[in-house]
């Protein structure tokens, strides 16, 4: 009895030989990708240990303005330090065949001994000559894909002087692509983010001082200090040795393990909730096809499931039948998935690593995620066949045996329709979708998810671009009023100042300020900070004040909301700063959202715990009337000054038109791609379900561009009420984006385009229409005498 | 009313269904007249060719070889819209299974079927009603097909045939799931149509008392018209 019943049910199922494939394939690539993903994370972490370990990642990195090699001699000296390697590091431009200035990161390095920190691997040719200071190193990519090669001639421009140089050397280097991309410098430097094509260049250090120092000062001096400590040894002690080696030269920023390397795994850590979340994302979409699939399989032998009834065969049996058949179905699958995710997202991490110069590590994956996928891929289509084979009870034999019809099949006259009345749409095309639709809520239902989805995640990603730039954007226009800001090559002080920039007749006014690193002691824990001081009621800042008020006596200072959150600072909490020689207790009176993960102290205040005035550089701003970028020219043009760059220079985070461009068009068409999936999916099975009611219509006379239409007004409808749904599925996953992109941006605003939004609406119906084609094609091929004499009634 | 106009000339038609290796020979070269007004019958054994003669003759199928002339039209030749505007402007169909729509009503299922000639409301539903109570099922008018008998839903199928009131009415077994007195109201209801309004019938049937109201009678087996009988009384 049992085997007959089996085999009837096997028989059913492989009825629908092409709906089952399709459904068990998302079933494979949910489990596929979940395993592959899975199996790329620890071999990404291995490999980049490993990738720290050969190039020697530094665990301490100090910005300063200038301190002189012989100075810092002390540091390698110290105990727990592995390795030391100073330079002094500008950005500058470069030109070469068929590219004019490009922006360059250029490395004045020690020509005889190759950095003991971020070493450089040689790739081809050799390293620096000590003997001719006009050779480089370029990194690897950016060569190959400028088409720079050993011998290329370069010109670099520095400090406004050009010279000739001579490709020597191609080299692998990590620091342009691991994230020690600095989050102190999102704004008031050039960002060297992921999609810049800044040139990675390292040059013979004493040249660049040459034009650094044209005749006057030091010329053996550094501004960038990085340090490898041995395992085991007490950071904040080295951190200390360090500092007061480099004491009294002033620091403008410190960054340690956690800036230079766990930046990137904490991305990691939430890349990996991203994988789960995009497995479950395709085993929700697998839920949903195999519920269509297994509905129809149902509906199509509910005849044949009411004769069995009739024979004896209980519910239970019959439901039994289908969950045993199709969880076998999906056990075999998931089985043949998991040995193959593995193998498969090993190969995809080691070719992005390859990609990044980092060499694939073996990582075993946890037997955690054997288990969970095993448990996953047969659970999530047991439960897509529980819920359809329910109907079975349903199918009564009495029904069967009379030849009468198996389901009830009407729906009475749903709102819609009365609504389409209403509005003068009565027709029966109309009439006919609108009940097949709400006879089968949970398809229609399926569709408008489907569709609602894509809309949505097309709608984050247009709201990440636009909310991306104008977040910067429009902080820069509220909050900073200065057209210009100025560094200077070293602290200078107020007269030496007032007599560099008063000769300038753009200049209307100018603030001074002065960025230190420096060490902060928060809850009896020393940590390195940076302070940037400057004129808090002047006119050129206002602050975004998240919580707290502004600075209004002496003994105050304002804490950036990212390096609060991370040192564990709220508003009223008191801090011991060290400042020059003297240490202070400040209270912390608000908490504000800026680009700089800075404490904020009053100039006037900070230069009198200094044994001399300090300036670092100014905010400016221009007359009226006069062209800024025409100004910053002429102040870059000034010895003592390091960079001048313009408001919109400095807002380099911004992302450019073709970088927005291809990120939301990247976003839509993944999103589209989503819902042509499965609008593609559940038209073609309800198009085959109802072939037989096409059929008839036609045999009627309908012609077959009005029965095209027909579904051309099924899917219009579930558009609209999809891209209506969308609003707000959309507006909750940009909140969710909302929470990541102010751990990067923490005065992240998301801004919402209306005609990007448009735009959005009009393709999501256009994909779908596309969706809707091959199922009209399918309607075109009908066999009416066929469809007419098979019974319409089951 | 026969007429002594020719209506429709089949001309040795032929169809052949391929069944995997198989070919099946469902008709095998039939030829014969239908004149204008006349209430013809086909009668045969299951399989012997009435459904896919009468599909040949309502332009849902065409033949693999022969010809259908309609009125002075090939419709074995034309494309598949041409044949589905042929059928929604000259023929009424009844099926052999009834193939009612379950998201509708009987007066619904009624109204599609000549919904697309009909645009006034009023009307559309006048006209449904009338059939519907020419059938005797007016008062399940707004019951769905699965709330109804075997029986009601093939009487549901013939008001659709009827309301057409096209020239030409084929009908597939319009009366296999009914009882020996309605059936027989049924074809008393047709003959009168056909007298009054003088429109064509073909109807298949296994009844052989069908014969006494048919002007002619077909006889098919395996594909082939192995017997014509005339009808010698009319009415
Ligand atoms: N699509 C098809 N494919 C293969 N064979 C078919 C197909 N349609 C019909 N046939 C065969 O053609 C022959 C004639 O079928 P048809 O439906 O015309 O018979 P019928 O006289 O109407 O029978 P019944 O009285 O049972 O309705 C039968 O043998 C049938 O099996
Ligand atoms: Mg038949």
């Amino acid at each position: 009895m049992a085997g007959t019943l089996l085999r009837k049910t096997r028989k059913e199922i492989f009825g629908q030989k092409g709906k089952v494939i399709s459904s068990l394939t998302l079933v494979f690539i949910g489990v596929f990708c979940f395993v592959a993903f899975s199996a790329m994370f620890p071999v990404m972490r291995v490999s980049l240990d490993a990738t720290y370990e050969t190039y020697a990642s530094p665990d301490f990195m100090a910005v300063a303005y200038a301190v002189p090699r012989e100075h810092i001699s002390g540091i390698k000296d110290i105990e727990g330090v592995e390795g030391v390697t100073s330079r002094y590091h500008i950005f500058g431009e470069a030109s070469f065949t068929g590219h004019d200035e490009n922006p360059a990161d250029i490395y004045g390095i020690d020509p005889n001994t190759p950095p003991e920190v971020f070493k450089l691997i040689l790739s081809e040719g050799t390293y620096l000559d000590p003997m001719n200071n006009h050779t480089i190193l370029v990194e690897r990519s950016f060569a190959s894909s400028n088409g720079l090669a050993l011998g290329s001639e370069l010109i670099l421009k520095v400090f406004g002087s050009e010279f000739e140089v001579e490709v020597v050397g191609i080299v692998n280097s990590i620091e342009h692509l691991l994230p020690h991309r600095n989050p102190k410098q999102l704004i008031h430097a050039p960002s060297r983010a992921t999609f810049s094509s800044i040139a990675p260049i390292w040059i013979d250090i004493s040249v660049l001082q040459d034009f650094l120092y044209a005749g006057s000062g030091e010329k053996d001096v550094v501004n960038e200090i990085l340090v490898r400590f041995e395992n085991g040894y007490n950071q904040t002690v080295i951190f200390n040795h360090i500092l007061s080696e480099i004491e009294p030269y002033p620091i403008v920023t410190t960054l340690e393990t956690n800036d230079l390397r766990s930046a990137e795994l904490q991305r990691f850590e939430i890349a990996d909730e991203a994988v789960v979340l995009f497995s479950g994302l395709i085993f929700v979409v697998a839920v949903f096809v195999v519920y269509t699939t297994v509905s129809r399989i149902i509906q199509s032998n509910s005849r044949s499931i009411g004769i069995s009834k009739s024979l004896g065969y209980s519910d239970a049996a019959i439901q039994r039948a289908y969950l045993l058949w199709l969880g076998v179905l999906a056990l075999i699958t998931t089985l043949i998935a998991i040995p193959l995710g593995e193998p498969g997202g090993q190969v995809f991490i080691s070719s992005i690593l390859t990609m990044y110069s980092m060499e694939a590590q073996t990582a075993a994956l946890s037997p955690i995620i054997y288990i969970v996928a095993l448990i996953v891929g047969p659970c999530s289509v047991l439960v897509a066949t529980y819920f359809p084979t329910r109907r079975i009870t349903g199918y009564e034999p009495i029904r069967a045996i009379r030849g009468w019809m198996m389901e009830k099949g009407y729906v009475g006259e749903p709102i819609l329709e009365k609504i389409g009345e209403k509005a003068g749409i009565s027709g029966y095309g109309f009439k006919y979708i609108v009940r097949s639709m709400s006879l089968n809520k949970m398809r229609a239902a399926l569709l408008i998810i489907g569709i609602s989805l894509g809309g949505a995640v097309a709608f984050m990603g247009t709201t990440l671009v636009t909310g991306y730039n104008t977040s910067i954007a429009t902080y820069m226009y509220q909050y900073e009023q200065w057209d210009l800001l100025v560094d200077f090559k070293q602290p200078l002080n107020t007269t030496q100042v007032e007599n560099l920039l008063a000769p300038i007749e753009g200049i209307d006014i100018y603030e001074p300020y002065l960025k230190l690193g420096t060490t902060a002691v928060v809850d009896e824990e020393e940590r390195l900070v940076s302070v940037l001081c400057l004129n808090s009621d002047g006119s050129l800042h206002r602050f975004n004040l998240e919580s707290g008020r502004t600075i209004q006596n002496t003994g105050e200072i304002l804490v950036d909301i990212t390096i609060a959150e991370m040192l564990g600072i709220s508003a009223n909490d008191a801090v011991n700063l060290t400042l020059g020689n003297s240490s202070i207790v400040s209270t912390v009176v608000g908490i504000v959202s800026s680009p700089l993960n800075v404490f904020y102290m009053e100039f006037a205040e900070a230069m009198s715990y200094l044994h001399q005035e300090m300036i670092s550089g100014a905010f400016v701003r221009i007359t009226t009337g006069s062209d800024p970028d025409a100004v910053a020219d002429e102040v870059f043009a000034l010895t003592d000054v390091e960079n001048s760059m313009t408001k919109l220079q400095a807002s380099s985070g911004t992302l450019s038109e073709t970088q927005g461009t291809a990120i939301s068009v990247g976003m839509a068409a993944m999103a589209m791609i989503l819902l042509l999936a499965v609008v593609w999916n559940i038209v073609s099975i309800s198009t085959s379900e109802r072939t037989p009611e096409l059929a008839q219509l036609e045999a009627l006379g309908w012609s077959r561009n009005m029965l095209t239409r027909l579904l051309l007004v099924e899917v219009l409808i579930v558009s609209c009420f999809g891209i209506i749904l969308s609003i707000p599925l959309g507006q909750l996953f940009t909140g969710f984006l909302n929470e990541f992109m102010k751990t990067y941006i923490p005065f992240y605003e998301p801004s919402i385009d209306f005609a990007m939004v448009l735009v959005i609406g009009l393709l999501t119906i256009f994909t779908a229409i596309i969706a809707v084609i091959p199922a009209a094609r399918k309607l075109r091929r009908i066999d009416i005498d066929r469809v007419i004499r098979e019974r319409l009634m089951s | 009313m026969t007429s002594s106009t020719s209506l429709v000339q089949i001309e040795d038609i032929k169809k052949d269904y391929t069944l995997g290796e198989t070919i099946v020979h469902a008709l095998r070269g039939i030829s014969f007249e239908i004149m204008e007004g006349e209430f013809l019958a086909i009668l045969g054994q299951s399989g012997s060719g009435k459904t896919t003669l009468l599909n040949m003759l309502s332009a849902l199928d065409v033949p693999t070889s022969g010809r259908v002339v309609v009125a002075g039209t090939d419709i074995s030749n034309m494309s598949r819209d041409e044949r589905t505007h042929f059928r929604r402007t000259s023929v009424g169909l009844v099926f052999q299974f009834y193939n009612l729509f379950p998201t509708l009503t009987a007066l619904e299922n009624v109204e599609i079927g000549i919904a697309l000639d009909i645009k006034d409301k009023q009307e559309l539903r006048r006209r449904a009603s009338h059939y519907l109570e020419l059938v005797g099922i007016l008062d399940k008018a707004t019951n769905y097909p699965s709330q109804m008998s075997g029986g009601e839903q093939q009487r549901v199928a013939i008001a659709r045939g009827l309301a057409k009131q096209s020239p030409i009415l084929i009908l597939d077994e319009p009366t296999g799931n009914l009882d020996a007195e309605t059936s027989d109201a049924i074809w008393a209801l047709l003959k009168e149509l056909n007298t009054k309004t003088g429109a064509t019938i073909i109807a298949v049937t296994h009844q052989i008392s069908v014969s006494r109201v048919a002007d002619r009678s077909i006889f098919l087996r395996s594909g082939k018209v192995y017997g014509v009988s005339e009808s010698n009384e009319e009415g």
